[in-house]
């Protein structure tokens, strides 16, 4: 498991085109662990409140409908932005959310979803977390 | 050293109920001293409800409460350094500081470096206290939005019927039901389990939500006698916690 200062953990997603700011958000309690701002014309504390709400509605929603899995994750399309929110799991009962903003107008959609995706599978392999 | 110690918004809180906010409690106050002083060292609270708080230069770096899992407990075998190990020390000095500041006034000690036996605490961040006010305040607006249904220290019991046919479980909610044989309050969920008593209280609620768990103490049904909250017409929002 790597001793990497919370702050570099997310240092990769910063290359992905578009990068706007991104952090890792504790689902249970809403509460900022890390995070990267390349421009501070977005109010992160909110961004990763609303994204720790729609995690939070999206769980109760597929516990209800018995959907067989939680959710993996979550694309957002503002006019200006993509909000994309990618489920992370440290351990037994822990949840993380990952949440990445990126500017429309210079980002790929489909290319920042899969780099995203990647970036978590990396982190999980590197602290032995469930990918 | 000089400078503002708590926002305006916090100054403005007053004390309510039985429990005190706890940005104006005395060991919030006495903190703020502290961090002002940019002093070292260690803030013990006596009584059942005490513990103690861990400052290096006016940061906290700790904290302990008889009421919330001790930091060794949530830290496990984590490696001192990992991204898991930070997450988990921070969240336990939370819970615990959070509950330290909840509790009516008690004595209230602080020794130096030496004078105490002090814990093992390598390489744990230092947080100032205006970031430990801001999340404390955050969650104390999230628990009183829950209020209305359930607090850390509400009894609660698995549902023997389901509402559903069936319903998806996360792994912690499982790890959860399975200690519901008895009624029990999060409180106790989360020191049996090793975690949060505020995380538990949430994922407790978001259970009862799901109509898993049903709460059997009659003393939280009375600021909510329909049991609308419970039945969803009350929610949860990270983003309502941060006015």
């Amino acid at each position: 498991m790597s001793a990497l200062p919370a702050e570099l953990i997310l240092d990769p997603v910063r290359q992905i085109d578009g990068f706007v700011h991104a952090c890792l958000v504790d689902t249970t309690s809403g509460m900022i662990l890390s995070s990267l701002e390349e421009q501070d014309d977005m109010r992160l504390p909110v961004a990763a409140a609303g994204a720790a709400d729609v995690v939070s509605v999206l769980s109760l929603m597929t516990g209800e409908l018995a959907a067989d899995g939680d959710v993996e994750d979550v694309i957002v399309t503002l006019e200006s932005h993509y909000l994309l929110i990618r489920l992370l799991r440290p351990g037994p009962g822990q949840r993380l959310l990952l949440l990445v903003t990126l500017a429309r107008p210079h980002a790929n959609m489909a290319m920042a979803h899969r780099e995203i995706r990647d970036f978590s599978k990396a982190l999980c392999r590197e602290h032995d977390w469930v990918a | 050293m000089g400078g503002l110690i708590y926002p305006e918004e916090m100054a403005e809180l007053i004390e309510t109920g039985t429990a005190m906010i706890p940005t104006r409690s005395p060991v919030a106050i006495r903190l703020g001293k502290l961090a002002e002083a940019g002093q070292t060292g260690s803030l013990h609270l006596s009584g059942d409800s005490g513990g103690v708080i861990y400052v290096s230069e006016g940061d906290i770096v700790a904290a302990d409460s008889r009421r919330t899992p001790s930091l060794a407990d949530r830290i496990g075998t984590e490696k001192a350094g990992s991204l898991a190990w930070g997450w988990l020390a921070t969240e336990a000095t939370i819970d615990a500081a959070m509950e330290l500041m909840s509790a009516r006034p008690r004595h209230v000690r602080f020794t130096e470096p030496g004078e105490e036996p002090e814990p093992d605490l390598p390489g744990i961040p230092g947080m100032p206290l205006t970031a430990l006010m801001a999340e404390v305040t955050r969650r104390h607006n999230l628990l009183e939005q829950i209020a209305a249904v359930l607090t850390p220290d509400t009894a609660v019991a698995r549902n023997l019927r389901l509402r559903s046919r069936a319903v998806h479980v996360s792994d912690g909610q499982w790890a959860i039901l399975l200690q519901l044989g008895q009624p029990v309050t999060p409180r106790a969920l989360a020191l049996g389990l090793g975690q949060s008593v505020f995380g538990m209280t949430i994922e407790v609620y978001r259970m009862v939500i799901m109509d898993l768990v049903s709460v059997v103490d009659a003393s939280a049904r009375t600021a909510d006698p329909a049991g609308e909250a419970s039945r969803g017409r009350s929610t949860l929002s990270f983003i309502r916690a941060l006015a």
